[in-house]
């Protein structure tokens, strides 16, 4: 979820220094959980058997000894493990041999009692890409809330110059 | 010397004229004997990228891409990150970064698919941050951005 204070660091960085009560009414104004489901309905796991083509692209595209990824990925299927594509909006958006956001190339299983069950692994990892995805529009949605409260309430923006690294 | 070398050879193989380069003859089973090529020579190609189109057919010694080619998108929406190029494991990096609030992600882009697919995440999230590949010892440094934390990562 977007904070307030990712709101005010978002403006610090745009050279506008805002309301904290402001923001924080601003952001109230749009609704961040139907923002993440519109995204989430956008994207489809696809569990892939490494055989067939993906959106016609030919199983050699994934499979191969080019780098690490391709080569992970022939290994993981040839020890029978489960590979699988984030696809949105029909398109391949993450390509997955093995487990998204977890140290040491974890692979995944067909078992769905095994805790890294390909479904269970590619449904957190979509959750946790469309929340990625909709920082950005719920981000210029609530500062453009803020400046128009701002406007409204004759509340002055001051704009500033703010040290890149500066966090708050 | 045996009386079958003084007959006529019937010539072999299957070359067409389209086949073999215009300026140059040939014999074939297919096209006859003494038959001119008729394939234009177009030397070198020099395609710029992105531009949709067509070219003439015919033989061509090289291709040369220019320009840029659009990649396949990152995956997640980030200012102030930091790349990476893995020579071992022939990936790159995009690591960390800013949208509103301080990214851990790190996304791998395959050149060889086109892809990009989620490592681990960094233990630190920041932003304006370094990174480095040390071959000699196959890591990936990712360095300070808002702190001192030096982490290596391994493909």
């Amino acid at each position: 979820m977007v904070t307030t204070r990712d709101v005010l660091l978002f403006a610090a960085r745009h050279g506008f220094a805002l309301s904290p009560s402001i923001v924080d009414e601003a952001l109230a104004t749009v609704d961040q959980e139907a923002m993440i489901e519109a995204e989430k309905a956008r994207y489809e796991i696809l569990v892939w058997d490494g055989k067939s083509d993906v959106l016609g692209s030919p199983p050699t595209r994934f499979l191969h000894d080019k780098d690490a990824i391709g080569r992970a990925a022939v290994e993981n299927l040839a020890s029978g493990n489960a590979v699988y594509f984030l696809l949105r909006d029909g398109q391949i958006h993450h390509w997955q041999p093995y487990r998204a956001y977890t140290p040491g190339h974890v692979p995944m299983s067909h078992d769905p009692n095994h805790p890294h069950h390909v479904r269970k692994a590619a449904q957190e990892h979509l959750e946790m890409e469309a929340r990625h995805q909709v920082r950005g529009p719920i981000l210029e949605a609530a500062f453009e809330a803020a400046l128009r409260l701002h406007e409204q309430r004759g509340v002055p923006v001051v704009a500033t110059a703010v040290p890149q690294h500066r966090r708050f | 010397m045996g009386l079958e070398s003084f007959l006529p050879q019937t010539p072999q193989g299957n070359a067409t004229a389209a086949q073999v380069l215009t300026g140059y003859t040939f014999s074939s089973a297919a096209a006859g004997i003494g038959v001119s090529g008729t394939m234009p020579n177009q030397g070198v190609l020099n395609v710029p990228t992105n531009t949709p189109g067509s070219f003439p057919g015919g033989y061509y010694s090289r291709v040369l891409l220019q320009g840029w080619l659009t990649l396949a998108s990152d995956t997640t929406a980030r200012s102030d990150l930091a790349a990476a190029y893995d020579s071992n494991a022939n990936l790159t990096y995009a690591i960390d970064g800013l949208n509103g609030a301080y990214f851990s992600t790190v996304t791998a882009y395959s050149h060889a698919s086109n892809t990009w697919t989620t490592e681990a995440s960094d233990t630190t999230a920041r932003s304006s941050l370094a990174a480095a590949y040390d071959s000699s010892v196959s890591l990936t440094y990712v360095i300070d951005g808002g702190s001192s934390v030096v982490t290596g990562y391994v493909a």
